[in-house]
C-alpha cells in the first residue's frame, strides 16, 4: 500500500522535542525525513553521551555501551526518520547540506534565532540553492517580536499563554501545570500541518514559503474562547479544579488500590437520575436539592462523601464500565503502565513493534490515526548516531566513496559522538 | 492560501469544529451543515449579550470563523437527499463528522455512498475513542478525555488526586490532529484523486502527543505527578509574586545572574553553582528568592531574568495576552468583527487570511440552496415548513 506523503523530502535541523515530533508525523505517513546531527552536538534527547549512573531514560535503566542510541526520549520520537551526521560549520559539511537542500522540499530547525543564518544559510540563500523551498523556522517566540531573542522551552510556554492561570485545585491554592511541557508537541503538531498546507500552495503558485512559526502563538490557539471571554466579561477565566462550571457532580474519585482514580461527570437530569441509582442511592437522585443542574452545582460538595464511599473500594475499570453501561461520562485516569496494557488500545493496534539494534524490541505507539487505503506503521527504528550516512551521502546525493571519507577523516561525519 | 479546497462540515461541539476552523481560517470553504436546532455549543455559555440566543455563544463564535452555515436534519429522506445534492455540487475534498461510531450511517450517509458520488472526497470521522474497540460507545467530557489519556495521572500533586489540566486541551488536541489528518488527505487526493476515510480517536491523538514523555521515556516506569516542582532540576518552578506567579528556571544562563537579578550577594555562595547538587540547598535558596519574588511584578520578573539568559516565565492570565507587546509586535491576532480572536498559530509569508465571524444559524442557506443548487423558493417553504431546514 501506498504512503501517503511519499513524495516528500525533509531536511531536519530540528531537536529536543517540538520540531521532531512534527517531523515524526510526516514521517509516519511516508515523508522521507533526513535528521542532521552534528557529532559534537547530539540532539540533547539522546541524553549525555558518558551519563552518571542512575540519570537518563534508559530501557531497564541501563545506559550501555552506546547511551547515545538508547535513549527513550530519542528512540520514541525518530521512527521512520533517516539519521547522519554532518558538521555544518565546516566547509565541507556546508557543500554536501547544499547538495541536500538542492534535493529537498522542506527545511525546518529550531535553533535559537538566528542560528542558521550564521551559518550561512539564510532565507534567502536556501532560496537560491533550492528556488521553490518550504522553510520552517521555529525559534521559541517566532522570529519577529520584541521577544524574539528571548529563551524558553515547552515548560514555560503553557505559562505565558494563559492555559496555567486555569489550571490548578483552586485559585487560592495557585496554577499547577499540565503534566507535560504542552507547548512542544503543540508546536510540533502545527509545524507538520504548516508543512503540508505550504506545500499545496506552493504545488499552486509555484513559490517557496517561510513559516514563522512561534511556540508561544501555538500555545494560545488553547485560549480562543477564553480571550473573547475575557473582552466581554471583562474578567480572568480562573480554575475550578477538577469541577466543571456548570455541570454537577463532577470529580476525581479514589478507588482500589494505590493511586488509583476515577474521573466522573454527570452532564444532564437524565444522566443524574442513573448515576445516583448506579451509586445505591436513587433517594438522592429524587430528592429537589439536587434535582436540577443549577441546585446541584450549589450543592455538589455534599456529593462528594457519597460517591466516594461508593468507588473507594472498586476497580477502576469496572466503575467505568459500570457507568458507561448507565451512560454516564466516567474514564480510568490511566498511567502510562495502564496505556500499555489497555484492551481497546491494543485491540486497535496502537502499540507497534520497534526492533532497535542498540535496546532490542521496543513497543511503542504507532500513529496518531487510522487511515484506510495507506499504511501508517512503524517502518524502521530511530535511527542511531549516522546509522544512514552511508545511504545518503552514496545513495542519495551521490558522493563519492573518497569524498565521503574525507568526511569521516575530517570529523565532518561519522557514528561516534565527540566525548565518546 | 487554500481558496480553493471546499469542506463540508457535518460536526458539532469542540473538536470537530475546532478541526474545521483550523482550515478555515487557513482559507477553506467551509460549509457548515447544522440540525435544524443548531450545533450544541450554539447555547453553550458564557454568552455575549443575550443569554440562550443561538449567534451569541461565545464558545461558539471562537470555534466557528470563517465557515458558512445551512441547516439541514440529515435525518429525513428530504434532508438526505440534499445533502448528496450538495456534495455532488460542490464537490468537497473533505468531509468532517462526528456523529459518533455508525451515527452518520444511520442517515444514509456513509464513506461509500460518498464515494460513489464524488470518488475523490476523504470522510474524517472524529469520536471519542475510535469506531472499533470495547470503549468505542463510551461518553466522554473533557475530564474524562484527559484522564483516559494519561495526562491527568501525571498534572497535580503527588500527594493529592490528579488534576484536570486547564482549557479543553484534550479536545483542542484532538481537532488539531484531525485537522492535520485533512491536510494530509487534501495533500494526497489532490495528488491521486483518490478518497480516503479515517477514524480519529480523541483518546489516541491526545495519547499520541504524550508518546515521547510518558511512552517512550518512560518504558517500564511508572511516571509520577510532580505539581509545581515540575522538573527534576531546581530551581524550576512557579513561585507567587507581588501581582501573580511567576516560573524560575535557572538556566541557561549562569547561576551567578541569580544572584545579580535578585540583587542579593547571599545567593552567590560558591556551592550553590553546581546544578546537580544544588538541589540540597533548596532549604537556604528558596527563602532567599522568595524574598525578593514577593516584592516584584511577574513582567518585571520575567524581562529582567530574560535579559540574563534566565528561562523565566510568567502565569499570564487573558488580560496579559490581550495586552501582550510580543503578540502585538507580531500581529498575532485577527479583529473579526467587534472582536480579537487569536491568529492562526503560523505566520506564513505572502498569504494573507481574510476573516470572517461565526455564521448565525442558517445564515447561508439561501446562498446555498437557492443560489447554489438552484432550489427553487416555494420548495424551500416546504423544507422549511418541514423542519428538514
Amino acid at each position: 500500500m501506498a504512503l501517503a506523503l511519499q513524495d516528500i523530502r525533509i531536511v531536519d535541523l530540528s531537536r529536543i522535542w517540538a520540531g521532531p515530533y512534527g517531523t515524526k508525523l510526516l514521517a509516519d505517513m511516508g515523508a522521507e525525513v533526513v535528521k542532521i546531527e552534528a557529532l559534537d552536538r547530539l540532539d540533547p534527547h539522546r541524553g549525555a553521551v558518558r551519563p552518571q549512573a542512575g540519570t537518563g531514560n534508559y530501557p531497564d535503566g541501563e545506559p550501555g555501551n552506546d547511551p547515545w542510541n538508547r535513549n527513550g526520549w530519542f528512540n520514541s520520537l525518530h521512527q521512520n526518520k533517516y539519521g547522519i551526521t554532518l558538521n555544518l560549520s565546516h566547509a565541507q559539511g556546508k557543500e554536501v547540506f547544499r547538495e541536500l537542500i538542492a534535493m529537498s522540499d522542506v527545511v525546518i530547525e529550531n535553533f535559537r534565532r538566528g542560528v542558521l543564518d550564521r551559518l550561512g544559510f539564510t532565507y534567502e540563500e536556501l532560496k537560491k540553492i533550492r528556488p521553490d523551498i518550504v522553510v520552517v523556522s521555529m525559534p521559541a517566540f517566532g522570529n519577529k517580536g520584541i521577544w524574539k531573542d528571548y529563551i524558553q522551552y515547552g515548560i514555560g510556554q503553557e505559562q505565558l499563554a494563559g492555559v496555567d492561570s486555569m489550571g490548578g485545585y483552586s485559585v487560592a491554592e495557585g496554577p499547577i501545570k499540565s503534566g507535560i511541557n504542552h507547548g512542544d508537541p503543540i508546536t510540533g503538531s502545527h509545524a507538520a500541518g504548516a508543512i503540508l498546507a505550504s506545500l499545496m500552495y506552493r504545488r499552486r503558485t509555484g513559490k517557496s514559503v517561510f513559516i514563522d512559526l512561534s511556540q508561544l502563538d501555538s500555545s494560545i490557539s488553547l485560549m480562543g474562547e477564553h480571550l473573547l471571554d475575557f473582552q466581554m466579561s471583562g474578567k480572568n477565566p480562573t480554575t475550578t479544579g477538577n469541577q466543571h462550571h456548570s455541570f454537577a457532580p463532577q470529580g476525581v474519585f479514589p478507588c482500589s488500590g494505590e493511586d488509583e482514580w476515577v474521573a466522573i461527570s454527570v452532564t444532564s437530569d437524565s444522566e443524574w437520575q442513573k448515576f445516583a441509582e448506579a451509586i445505591g442511592h436513587p433517594d438522592i437522585g429524587l430528592n429537589t436539592r439536587f434535582a436540577d443542574s443549577f441546585s446541584r452545582k450549589q450543592n455538589e460538595p455534599e456529593l462528594f462523601p457519597l460517591i466516594t464511599e461508593w468507588t473507594e473500594n472498586k476497580n477502576k475499570f469496572e466503575i467505568t464500565n459500570t457507568l458507561q453501561i448507565a451512560g454516564i461520562p466516567a474514564a480510568p485516569v490511566m498511567t502510562n503502565e495502564d496505556i500499555y496494557d489497555d484492551p481497546h488500545y491494543q485491540s486497535r493496534s496502537l502499540m507497534e513493534i520497534s526492533d532497535h539494534p542498540s535496546t532490542d524490541i521496543q513497543l511503542l505507539p504507532g500513529v496518531g490515526w487510522k487511515m484506510s487505503k495507506t499504511t501508517s506503521e512503524i517502518r524502521w527504528h530511530a535511527p542511531r548516531l549516522g546509522e544512514h550516512n552511508e545511504f545518503i551521502f552514496r545513495d542519495l546525493v551521490g558522493l563519492s566513496e573518497d569524498y565521503i571519507a574525507s568526511l569521516i577523516n575530517e570529523g565532518v561525519s561519522g557514528t561516534q559522538p565527540v566525548g565518546a | 492560501m487554500f481558496k480553493n479546497i471546499s469542506v463540508i462540515d457535518l460536526s458539532t461541539g469542540i473538536a470537530g469544529p475546532y478541526c474545521t476552523k483550523i482550515l478555515s481560517d487557513l482559507g477553506a470553504n467551509v460549509i457548515k451543515v447544522e440540525p435544524p436546532e443548531g450545533d450544541i455549543t450554539r447555547i453553550s455559555k458564557p454568552f455575549f449579550n443575550t443569554p440562550g440566543n443561538v449567534n451569541q455563544s461565545i464558545k461558539f463564535s471562537f470555534l466557528n470563523t470563517n465557515k458558512k452555515s445551512i441547516t439541514l436534519d440529515l435525518f429525513t429522506s428530504s434532508g438526505l437527499s440534499l445533502a448528496e445534492n450538495l456534495i455532488r455540487t460542490i464537490k468537497p475534498h473533505l468531509i468532517v463528522e462526528n456523529y459518533g461510531p455508525g451515527g452518520l450511517q444511520k442517515s444514509g450517509l456513509s464513506f461509500e455512498t460518498i464515494q460513489s458520488i464524488n470518488g475523490f472526497t476523504s470522510l474524517v470521522s472524529i469520536s471519542n475513542f475510535g469506531s472499533t474497540g470495547p470503549y468505542r460507545n463510551y461518553k466522554a467530557m473533557e475530564i474524562n478525555l484527559q484522564a483516559v489519556s494519561g495526562l491527568m495521572s501525571i498534572t497535580g500533586e503527588p500527594d493529592a488526586q490528579p488534576l484536570i489540566a486547564g482549557a479543553d486541551i484534550a479536545q483542542l488536541n484532538g481537532g488539531q490532529v484531525a485537522a492535520l489528518s485533512c491536510l494530509t488527505y487534501l495533500y494526497k487526493s489532490i495528488l491521486t484523486s483518490v478518497g480516503t476515510h479515517a477514524d480519529i480517536s480523541l483518546m489516541e491523538a491526545n495519547i499520541d502527543l504524550l508518546e515521547n514523555w510518558m511512552l517512550g521515556a518512560f518504558q517500564g516506569q511508572l511516571m509520577p505527578r510532580r505539581g509545581k516542582r515540575h522538573q527534576s532540576g531546581f530551581p524550576s518552578e512557579v513561585y507567587p509574586c507581588s501581582d501573580g506567579y511567576v516560573s524560575v528556571n535557572a538556566s541557561p544562563g549562569p547561576w551567578s545572574e541569580m544572584a545579580e537579578l535578585m540583587e542579593d550577594t547571599s545567593l552567590d555562595r560558591e556551592e550553590y553553582h553546581e546544578r546537580s547538587s544544588r538541589p540540597k540547598y533548596r532549604d537556604q535558596i528558596e527563602p532567599l528568592m522568595t524574598k525578593w519574588l514577593d516584592k516584584n511584578k511577574k513582567k518585571e520578573i520575567f524581562h529582567g531574568a530574560q535579559k540574563r539568559r534566565l528561562a523565566f516565565s510568567y502565569i499570564a492570565n487573558a488580560r496579559d495576552l490581550l495586552e501582550s507587546d510580543q503578540l502585538i509586535d507580531r500581529r498575532f491576532f485577527s479583529n473579526i468583527g467587534t472582536n480579537t480572536h487569536p491568529g492562526t498559530p503560523f505566520k506564513i509569508e505572502s498569504t494573507v487570511t481574510d476573516s470572517k465571524e461565526a455564521p448565525s444559524l442558517g445564515e447561508h442557506n439561501q446562498e446555498i440552496y437557492e443560489d447554489l443548487l438552484g432550489i427553487q423558493q416555494d420548495n424551500i417553504r416546504t423544507l422549511v415548513e418541514e423542519k428538514v431546514i
